[in-house]
C-alpha cells in the first residue's frame, strides 16, 4: 500500500511540475536559482575562509610549534619529553626583549634563544641561507630590509634588561647573520630574532635556566585532545598551552567572521525561499481544480500537502545541488590551477587560496535543506485551505 | 497611464484575502528589502571602518607631519622653517615633537618603546587622568602611556618607572618619571608602543640641542580641508593617509569582494521579481484577456506590469533602506554589536553613512528591477484574449 502512494505522490508530483505551460516552467526553474546561488555563494565563501585560515594556522604552527610548555620546568629532562607517545620534536627556549643594531640604527625586538642542532627538524620556515652555527643568528626579511643587512653581514645584540645599575653596560654581543627568514605573518619577519641558546645563556644575565619547551606533535594528532591528556601528567606549575591557546584572539576572530558570513549569506537562502514558497503557491492556484478533483476522488489533506511539499523539496534540492557542484568545480579548479590572482604584496601568497572541508558542504546543504523544507511546507499549508467543492465550482 | 498605474497599484495591494498576486509581490518586496539592507549595512561597515581608522590615526599622527628628509634633527634657528610657521600657524596648530626609541623598565617588566615628547598631546587623545587634571599638558618628570603597554608592564597606578635611550652604541641616560595617566585608543600598535612625555624631558633624555626637535605635526584648526602647504628641501610633509598607505589600499581591495557577495543577495531579489512578474501574469491571464478584449492595447498592459515591477523596487528599495538606516542608528546609539580590539583596531563594529554609496545602491537596484520587470512582461503580446478567457 505504501509503495503504491509514494508512487502516486511522485507521479502527480511530475505531472504539475511539469504541465504549466510557458511560464510556469520558467518560474520554476528561477526559484532553482536562488537555492543554487546561496550554495554557491557560500561554498565560494567559506572556501576563502578556510583558504586564508589554512594559511595563517599553518604558518603561526610552523613559528611557534603545536604546543609551549612553560612555568616551573627545571625538573623537565629534554629526553623525558621526547619519550611522550606524540611527540616528534621538543624545542627548548629562552625569550627577551632586545636590541639588535647596526651602527646607529637599532631595532627593540625579541630575542629567542633555541637550540640550533634541533632547528632544521623544529621549525619550517622559508629560510635563505643557513643555519647558525657559534655565533650566527637567524633575522627576519622586513628586519633585514630596515637594518640593510644581508646574509655574512655582522651585528650586534643586546639585552638592556639584563644589564646591572651599577656597571651601566647592557651585555652585548656581535654576531653574524647566518640566515634569514620570510614568514610574511603578523608582524613576525619584523620582531624576531633566532639566537643559538649559547649566546642566550651569556646575555641574558638575569635569568639562568629556560623559559620552556616547544612541542611538535606528529601531524595526525588532534592537538587539543593530547593537551587534555597529558595536562594531567604535569605538576600544576607548568603550563601546557596550544598554538590556539598563545593565539586566543585571531582564532576566535577567525571564527566569529565565519559564523558571521555564514548567517548573512544564509540570507540569500531566505530570500531564495520567499521565490519557492511564491512559485509553489501559484502552481497549487492554477491546479486548484485538479486538486479538487483529487480531493474528490478520496485524497485526504495529507496526501495533497505532501504533493507540493514534495514538488519544493525536489526543486529547492535541484537547484542547490547545482549550486554545490558548480561552487565545488570551481573551488577545485582554482586549487589546482591557481588562476584567480590577488595582490602578493598586501596578502602573504598570490593566488586565491580556496579549500573545502566536507564538513562545510554538509552544513551548507543543511541550511539549504532547511530552508526549502520550511518554504515548502508553508506553500503547502496554504493548499490545504482549499475547499474541493469550492474548487470545482467554477469548472464547467 | 493612469489607468495603468492604478491597476498595478491595485494588483500589489489586493483587498482580496489570500490574493496570490499581493502575496507574491509582498514576498519580492521583503526579498529585495533583505537584498538592499544587507548591502547598505556592508558598505556602511566598511566606510565605518575606514572613518574610525583614519580618525585614529590622525588624532595621533595629526593630518600632518614635517620632518627632516634624511631623518635629522630639525632646527628652528632655521629662517626658512620659522617662517614656514609663521605663514601657516592661522590655518593649523603647529606643534613640535620629538621621537626616539627607549626601554621602558618597570620592576622586571620591560618593553620597547616609542617615546614621543610634545608640548601639548594629541587633541582628540581620550587620556585617564590619575590625578583629576583638565589641561592636556605634561609637566616634568611626567608621562603618560596605553593602556595596553600598562599592561604589558603589569604597572599599577601612580608607579615610577624607568626609560633607557638607546641608541645602540653605549648606554647613554636613564630618567624616572611617574606615570600621571594612560590613553586608550583602541589601535593596539600605538596602545602598545607609544608613550608621551613633556618635550623639555624628551630634549634631556634624548639628547637634543635646546632648540631642535624631530619634526613639527599639524592639527587642522578648523574642519574645513585646507590643502596643505608646500614645502622645500630638505623637510619633507608626511600625511597620515601617506604613512599608511598599504592599510586604505588593503580596505579598499577588501570592499569588492564584499559587494559582489552581498550584491548576490540583491540578484536572488531581482529573481524573485522577474519570478513574481511572470507568475502574477499567469494568474491575471483572464483579466488581461477583458482588458484586452475590451481594447487596451498591448503596450499599455505591459506598461502596467513594469509599473507593478517599479513599485516592487520602489518598495523593496525603501524597505530595505529604512531598516538598514534604522540598524545602523541603533548600532551608532548603543554599540550593539562587539568585536575584538586586538584584532580590529576597534572595540565594535564600526558603521557610517557613506550617503554616495547608498544612493548608488538604492539607484543601481531600482534600475535593475526596471530591466527585471520588462523581460517577463514581454509574455502579454503572446497571450491571446480568446483562450485566456476560455476556461473562466
Amino acid at each position: 500500500m505504501s509503495f503504491v502512494r509514494v508512487n502516486l505522490i511522485t507521479l502527480i508530483t511530475n505531472r504539475f511540475s511539469d504541465s504549466p505551460v510557458g511560464h510556469g516552467r520558467v518560474t520554476g526553474i528561477l526559484s532553482m536559482v536562488g537555492m543554487g546561488v546561496g550554495c554557491f555563494a557560500l561554498i565560494i565563501a567559506l572556501s576563502i575562509i578556510n583558504g586564508f585560515e589554512s594559511i595563517v594556522k599553518s604558518k603561526l604552527k610552523d613559528f611557534n610549534g603545536d604546543l609551549r610548555l612553560s612555568g616551573f620546568i627545571n625538573d623537565l629532562e629534554i629526553e623525558n619529553l621526547r619519550k611522550i607517545p606524540g611527540v616528534i620534536s621538543v624545542m627548548p627556549y629562552m625569550e627577551r626583549k632586545g636590541l639588535i643594531s647596526n651602527n646607529k640604527d637599532y631595532r627593540v625586538v625579541s630575542l629567542k634563544a633555541v637550540d640550533m642542532n634541533k632547528f632544521d627538524d623544529f621549525y619550517a620556515l622559508n629560510l635563505n641561507g643557513g643555519i647558525p652555527s657559534e655565533d650566527g643568528i637567524l633575522i627576519g626579511k622586513d628586519l633585514a630590509y630596515r637594518l640593510g643587512k644581508d646574509i655574512g653581514d655582522e651585528i650586534e645584540i643586546s639585552s638592556p634588561i639584563d644589564q646591572s645599575f651599577i656597571l651601566g653596560f647592557p651585555p652585548k654581543k656581535k654576531a653574524k647573520i647566518d640566515g634569514i627568514f620570510s614568514t610574511r605573518i603578523l608582524d613576525y619577519d619584523d620582531k624576531f630574532v633566532f639566537v643559538p641558546l649559547k649566546i642566550g645563556y651569556s646575555l641574558f644575565n638575569r635569568k639562568s635556566k629556560l623559559d620552556g619547551f616547544d612541542v611538535r606533535l606528529s601531524p595526525n594528532i588532534d592537538i587539543e585532545a593530547w593537551k587534555n591528556i597529558n595536562i594531567a601528567n604535569l605538576p600544576n606549575e607548568i603550563s601546557l598551552q596550544t598554538w590556539q591557546d598563545l593565539n586566543r584572539s585571531l582564532v576566535d576572530a577567525m571564527k566569529l567572521e565565519r559564523l558571521a558570513t555564514v548567517i548573512i549569506l544564509s540570507l540569500i537562502f531566505l530570500v531564495a525561499a520567499f521565490n519557492l514558497a511564491a512559485s509553489l503557491s501559484l502552481i497549487s492556484i492554477l491546479k486548484v481544480k485538479e486538486t479538487g478533483i483529487l480531493r474528490i476522488m478520496g485524497a485526504s489533506n495529507t496526501l495533497v500537502r505532501k504533493i507540493i511539499l514534495t514538488m519544493g523539496l525536489a526543486k529547492g534540492i535541484k537547484g542547490a545541488l547545482l549550486g554545490v557542484i558548480i561552487g565545488i568545480v570551481i573551488v577545485c579548479f582554482q586549487s589546482i590551477t591557481g588562476i584567480i590572482p590577488i595582490p602578493s604584496d598586501i596578502y602573504f601568497t598570490s593566488s586565491l587560496p580556496m579549500i573545502i572541508y566536507t564538513k562545510d558542504v554538509i552544513i551548507i546543504c543543511f541550511i539549504a535543506l532547511f530552508f526549502i523544507f520550511i518554504s515548502s511546507l508553508i506553500a503547502s499549508q496554504k493548499v490545504t485551505h482549499i475547499k474541493p467543492k469550492d474548487a470545482l465550482q467554477w469548472v464547467k | 497611464m493612469l489607468l495603468s498605474f492604478r491597476l498595478a497599484f491595485r494588483y500589489l495591494l489586493s483587498p482580496e484575502k489570500g490574493s496570490f498576486s499581493s502575496f507574491s509581490s509582498w514576498l519580492a518586496i521583503t526579498g529585495l528589502g533583505i537584498g538592499v539592507a544587507s548591502l547598505m549595512l556592508t558598505a556602511s561597515i566598511i566606510h565605518g571602518f575606514e572613518i574610525t581608522v583614519s580618525k585614529k590615526i590622525s588624532s595621533f599622527d595629526g593630518i600632518a607631519r614635517l620632518e627632516h628628509i634624511l631623518g635629522n634633527t630639525i632646527s628652528f634657528s632655521d629662517k626658512k622653517l620659522s617662517l614656514f610657521i609663521t605663514d601657516n600657524s592661522k590655518y593649523y596648530d603647529i606643534h613640535p615633537f620629538i621621537r626616539g626609541m627607549c626601554m621602558v623598565r618597570s620592576g622586571p617588566n620591560a618593553n620597547g618603546i616609542i617615546i614621543e615628547g610634545a608640548n601639548e598631546l594629541p587633541p582628540r587623545l581620550s587620556i585617564d587622568w590619575i590625578d583629576s587634571r583638565s589641561a592636556k599638558k605634561l609637566g616634568q618628570g611626567e608621562i603618560i602611556l596605553g593602556k595596553q603597554l600598562g599592561n604589558l608592564l603589569k604597572i599599577k597606578d601612580n608607579k615610577i618607572i624607568y626609560v633607557q635611550y638607546i641608541d645602540g652604541t653605549v648606554l647613554r641616560k636613564i630618567k624616572s618619571f611617574k606615570i600621571v595617566g594612560f590613553y586608550n585608543s583602541g589601535l593596539s600598535e600605538y596602545d602598545k608602543t607609544l608613550a608621551y612625555i613633556g618635550i623639555k624631558d624628551a630634549q634631556t633624555l634624548l639628547g637634543y640641542n635646546n632648540d631642535s626637535v624631530t619634526g613639527l605635526v599639524f592639527y587642522s584648526k578648523d574642519k574645513i580641508n585646507q590643502k596643505l602647504p608646500n614645502v622645500s628641501y630638505p623637510y619633507v610633509l608626511e600625511t597620515w593617509y601617506q604613512r599608511h598607505a598599504l592599510l586604505f589600499e588593503w580596505i579598499q581591495i577588501q570592499r569588492w569582494p564584499a559587494f559582489i557577495m552581498f550584491g548576490l543577495i540583491v540578484f536572488v531579489g531581482i529573481v524573485n521579481i522577474i519570478s513574481a512578474l511572470s507568475m502574477i501574469i499567469i494568474e491575471k491571464k483572464a483579466q488581461i484577456g477583458i482588458l484586452v478584449a475590451q481594447g487596451f492595447s498591448r503596450s499599455k498592459i505591459k506598461m502596467l506590469f513594469m509599473m507593478q515591477g517599479g513599485l516592487i523596487g520602489i518598495l523593496g528599495s525603501l524597505l530595505g533602506g529604512l531598516t538598514a538606516l534604522l540598524l545602523i542608528t541603533l548600532q551608532l546609539k548603543f554599540k550593539l554589536l562587539t568585536i575584538s580590539e586586538e584584532i580590529y583596531f576597534m572595540d565594535k563594529i564600526p558603521m557610517a553613512f557613506d550617503k554616495p554609496i547608498f544612493m548608488t545602491i538604492l539607484i543601481l537596484s531600482y534600475i535593475f528591477c526596471m530591466i527585471a520587470s520588462w523581460w517577463p512582461s514581454k509574455a502579454i503580446y503572446k497571450l491571446k484574449p480568446a483562450e485566456c478567457l476560455l476556461y473562466e
